[in-house]
């Protein structure tokens, strides 16, 4: 037999039960359109309207009166091709195919009534698909879809901004250390964050207020009190108070880390100067007398404790990091950041320093470094610079090559 | 009687001819197709039914639904890309049209032939630039795929507002109005006609050839 608009549709049953219910009953009639909305939900239950599909009918007086016409039928049937052909070009098509249980998932809804196009967002499309004419009414089919698709991020209110930087995360010169006490504790809330002691300043970085809401805690009082009330009111950022330092990081170590995990750099191992450091030298490299730069000091340092005699300085001693220290050492600037790190050898027993396994592990953390790494990396910089030079000085010689390869060619079989 | 004409302008790439023409083409024959009429007696019939697909352009952002049939989708692949080989070739010019016409048979009185009049044509003027490098290449695939994507909103608007569309025939007629070589679909009758040279100066000689052409046409 023949389908409904001989078109193979293939009917489901949950979408017809789920229409029935939208309808209750009812038709669509003059005032009380059908509306079809595609929605896009995310697993926090968050929606979006992404299309709006609508017929309405429109009374017969009007429109201009029709014969009643057996092509009525074959109309409806082309305005339905027209309907599943547009279907396929609006943005929530393709997004339809990317949805999954973690992401977002694509929802419809059926009803009766006035549909709200505000919120399509910016620009959306409208557009008519057409209408069919019958001697009591008009129906008209229309889409209304949203071009702007962004999925807003996980669902925070106002005061919890998604930004958990200090203003002054990546301008130094504004940063508490500079400017000091006292300053306005109401008006500015990138001032606000100026602290009475450092710890307060550690807490705050990382609980830091959008400078809109002028009623945060934080801008009615500077003092210790809020910070900590701040923090009971947002539990959330509890945690990552917990992982900030005592003592706190310097600005300097926020700028954009140029070495990952450079952070780990700074953390609080801050063992003092031991007796170890006359054990280090003796398994120290032969290369005591290098020069006493951050640089050569990591690279000693990977690999197991230069520690100079007349130190006071630290070293910073992180395994994670070692691999990244002779490529990106020449960043570091600042010597006193390091810090001793004493590294007990795993697995030995705490007092037996004198150990097989205890001195074997130290000779192979103090294995002398590759001697390609004593070759810094602005050598070859400005060795590139003058072979860069010396070759524009010789490309008429290049030309000449190139040309003499042209030449070969009449000659060459084809 | 005079053809509801269309005139439909693409901007594309050399890649991109092929499948933007198809998708405009298949779309509106996915409108003007229905079922095969079966005849009960002359006058009523029962219409089968169509099925349908959606298509994804490999060159372009864009996702088209065509008739499932085989023959039709050969047959129309066929025409169009004749059109495209003759716009994509070398000493071409970049710009051409090809037209979608669909008509109806009128027989003709001994001896007369039978003729053809166009009661549809839908004309898309194709320009085809050359690009240089892969990321201007997927600025036209999007870009393409809008403008398919307008030019389809268009196409339905149009196809749903124009009055004329053939009355339903007699079984003995059924051949003058509809194209029934197809096992599984039926289309009205329709043609592909193109040409190459630029719009503006339509050769004489090609008018006159299809002049010629269509009246001496025997079936």
């Amino acid at each position: 037999g023949s389908e409904w608009f001989n078109l193979g549709i293939e009917d489901i049953p949950d979408i017809q039960a789920e229409t029935k219910k939208g309808l209750g009953g009812h038709l669509p009639d003059v005032g009380k359109p059908l509306v079809v909305e595609i929605l896009l939900r995310t697993p926090e239950s968050e929606s979006l309207v992404l299309e709006i599909w609508t017929l309405t009918i429109l009374d017969s007086c009007d429109t201009s009166p029709v014969r009643v016409n057996p092509t009525i039928y074959n109309r409806m049937t082309v305005l339905l091709k027209s309907l599943i052909a547009v279907t396929r070009i609006t943005p929530a098509y393709k997004l339809s195919f990317r949805q999954g249980a973690d992401s977002f998932i694509i929802c419809y809804r059926v009803y009766l009534g006035d549909p709200n196009y505000d919120c399509l967002g910016e620009n959306p499309v409208r557009a008519r698909l057409g209408q069919v004419t019958t001697p009591e009414s008009t129906m008209l089919l229309c889409v209304n879809y949203r071009t702007k698709i962004t999925l807003n991020p996980p669902n925070r209110s106002p005061a919890h901004d998604a930004i958990m930087l200090k203003s002054d995360h990546f301008k130094p010169e504004s940063s508490p250390r500079h400017c000091r006490r006292g300053g306005d504790r109401g008006a500015d809330i990138n001032e606000a964050n100026q602290a009475s002691d450092d710890s307060q300043d550690a807490a705050r970085f990382f609980t830091a207020s959008p400078p809109d809401q002028p009623s945060t805690p934080r801008s009615r009082t500077s003092s210790d009190s809020s910070c900590r009330g701040y923090v009971h009111q947002q539990p959330e950022r509890k945690v990552s108070v917990a992982f900030v330092d005592a003592k706190p990081p310097r600005p300097d170590d926020f700028f954009m880390p140029e070495i990952p995990f450079s952070n780990l750099l700074t953390s609080a191992f801050e063992v003092p100067q031991e007796k170890k450091t006359e054990k280090h030298e003796g398994a120290a490299t032969p290369h005591p007398a290098q020069d006493k730069t951050a640089q050569e000091r990591i690279a000693g340092g990977a690999a197991g404790g230069h520690a100079h005699p007349d130190t006071g300085e630290r070293i910073v001693m992180t395994a994670s990091d070692g691999s990244h220290k002779s490529t990106t050492s020449a960043q570091l600037k600042d010597e006193s950041d390091f810090v001793m790190v004493e590294l007990k050898t795993p697995f030995a027993m705490p007092s037996d320093v004198g150990s097989d396994l205890g001195a074997f592990y130290r000779e192979c953390q103090s294995a002398p470094p590759l001697r390609m790494f004593a070759d810094t990396p602005e050598d070859e910089i400005s060795d590139l610079a003058e072979q860069l030079l010396n070759f524009e000085a010789s490309i008429d010689d290049y030309n000449e090559l190139v040309k003499s390869f042209h030449s070969d060619s009449p000659n060459s079989p084809d | 009687m005079n053809a509801n004409t269309q005139v439909l302008e693409l901007e594309v790439e050399g890649r991109q001819v092929d499948e933007a023409v198809l998708s405009l083409f298949h779309t509106l024959l996915f409108h003007r197709s229905t079922g095969k009429f079966h005849y009960k007696n002359d006058d009523t019939y029962a219409v089968g039914t169509i099925g349908f697909q959606d298509v994804d352009c490999d060159f372009i952002d864009f996702t088209y639904v065509r008739c499932s049939s085989e023959e039709l989708d050969r047959s129309i692949r066929r025409e169009v890309s004749g059109f495209c080989e003759a716009i994509r070739a070398p000493d071409a010019p970049p710009s051409g049209q090809v037209a979608l016409e669909f008509y109806q048979r009128k027989r003709g009185r001994w001896p007369f032939a039978s003729e053809s009049i166009p009661w549809e044509v839908w004309t898309l003027r194709v320009n085809v630039v050359s690009l240089n490098n892969e990321h201007e290449r997927q600025i036209w695939r999007e870009k393409v795929g809008e403008s398919l994507g307008e030019r389809l909103l268009h196409i339905t608007d149009t196809l749903n507002r124009h009055d004329y569309i053939p009355s339903p025939p007699n079984q003995a007629e059924l051949d003058l109005i509809y194209d029934t070589a197809f096992r599984d679909v039926q289309p009205f009758l329709f043609k592909v006609n193109y040409s190459v040279a630029a719009p503006n100066n339509p050769s004489a000689t090609t008018t006159i050839k299809r002049l010629i052409r269509d009246t001496l046409a025997l079936t």
